[in-house]
């Protein structure tokens, strides 16, 4: 695994969401693990060491998506996490801890920036 | 004061009834935007590299869940009178039945169906809406044995009501979802609607009745209970 590629894990139990978000993102920049629930998702964070994390708010099993970006920012605080969401603003706990990525933006492009954005604030896309 | 605490339980349900729409709304929705926009990206590219109809199938298959939301929200919040008539409750559960016979099969569970020795006395019922609420506790406890097992349906009298139990062999609600299950939007698949306990509730509260149900881990029994004699 090299520095040199920003790695993105993206969590959301909608296989659709998932799966677009990963279409959205290709690229030979970026490595793109998906996970399905919060529980898998931090078991490819443990073993990949994901720079980035894009979850979704409510998942079904008993990690919740609040309890994945809590445990992700204490094991390792410079991992940046975005959530996915419909609006602009986050509400407490989340505003402390994540910022939004909002799907209704008119393109993939904002969202490539977005990413952009987080690679260069770790260092990792000049 | 008991007039302004029954007011204050309809808005909290107004609340958590909005709150799930807002989620199963949000869902497809956000599926549909990023799949529009990856759309529109690969149509502006002259030299595309994939084809498009993977992203149309999605478009299409969202667009079907979003009409699907709205139809189990019209149904719940439907409050159109009954149509009660006296039907025969072995009728209506064997029709019932037949609907899940090849799903039961496909995965492999058993049903066995009961009924009272002595002959069943005709139920007062609205039969589609009463077909829709056993079908509703059928389908998730099928959904509970995704392995194989036993569905149970037991039709009891007990005085002047009648009792449909439907028990599965699966491995029982665990108990920090049990005072959800029948909560509008409450699923713990992704791809339910949330609405299939919830509807089957307000059904037998519409007849009069009420649905209870016990679990372990043996599995789950839901009982619907329905006066014989309908005061709707």
């Amino acid at each position: 695994m090299t520095d040199s590629v920003f790695r993105i894990l993206i969590v959301d139990d909608e296989s659709n969401i998932r799966m677009g978000l990963s279409k959205a993102l290709a690229s030979e920049m970026y490595e793109i693990s998906t996970a399905e629930d919060a529980a898998s998702a931090w078991v490819v964070f443990c073993r990949e060491c994901s720079q980035l994390v894009i979850t979704d708010l409510k998942m079904p099993g008993s990690l919740s998506g609040l309890d994945l970006v809590q445990q992700i920012k204490h094991e390792r605080p410079e991992t940046l996490v975005l959530v996915i969401t419909l609006t602009e603003r986050l509400k407490p706990p989340w505003k402390q801890c994540a910022w939004a990525l909002m799907t209704t933006l008119r393109s993939p492009l904002i969202w490539k920036c977005c990413v952009i954005k987080c690679g260069r604030r770790s260092n990792i896309i000049n | 004061m008991e007039e302004r605490m029954l007011r204050m339980e309809r808005f909290i349900s107004l609340g958590s009834l909005a709150s799930g729409l807002h989620h199963e709304i949000k869902n497809p929705l956000t599926a549909l935007s990023i799949h529009v926009q990856l759309l529109e990206e690969r149509l502006r590219d002259p030299n595309p590299s994939e084809p498009v109809d993977e992203l149309i199938g999605v478009l299409n298959t969202e667009v079907h869940r979003l009409n699907g939301v709205l139809e189990s929200f019209r149904n719940f919040t439907n409050l159109q009178r009954l149509t009660i008539q006296d039907v025969s409750i072995t009728d209506v559960l064997e029709t019932t039945i037949r609907l899940v016979r090849p799903q039961a099969s496909e995965q492999q569970v058993e049903i066995s169906i009961h009924y009272p020795e002595k002959p069943l006395p005709k139920v007062p019922l609205d039969v589609e809406k009463f077909e829709q609420a056993v079908l509703n506790v059928i389908i998730n406890a099928l959904e509970a044995m995704p392995s194989g097992g036993m569905l149970l349906i037991r039709v009891i009298l007990a005085g002047d009501t009648l009792q449909v139990e439907v028990s599965d062999t699966g491995l029982g609600i665990p108990h920090e979802l049990q005072s959800s299950v029948f909560k509008p939007y409450f699923s713990t698949k992704s791809r339910g609607s949330g609405m299939g306990l919830a509807l089957t509730e307000k059904i037998i509260s519409q007849h009069g009745g009420n649905v209870t149900f016990q679990t372990g881990p043996k599995g789950t029994t839901f009982r619907l209970l329905l006066p014989l004699k309908q005061s709707v």
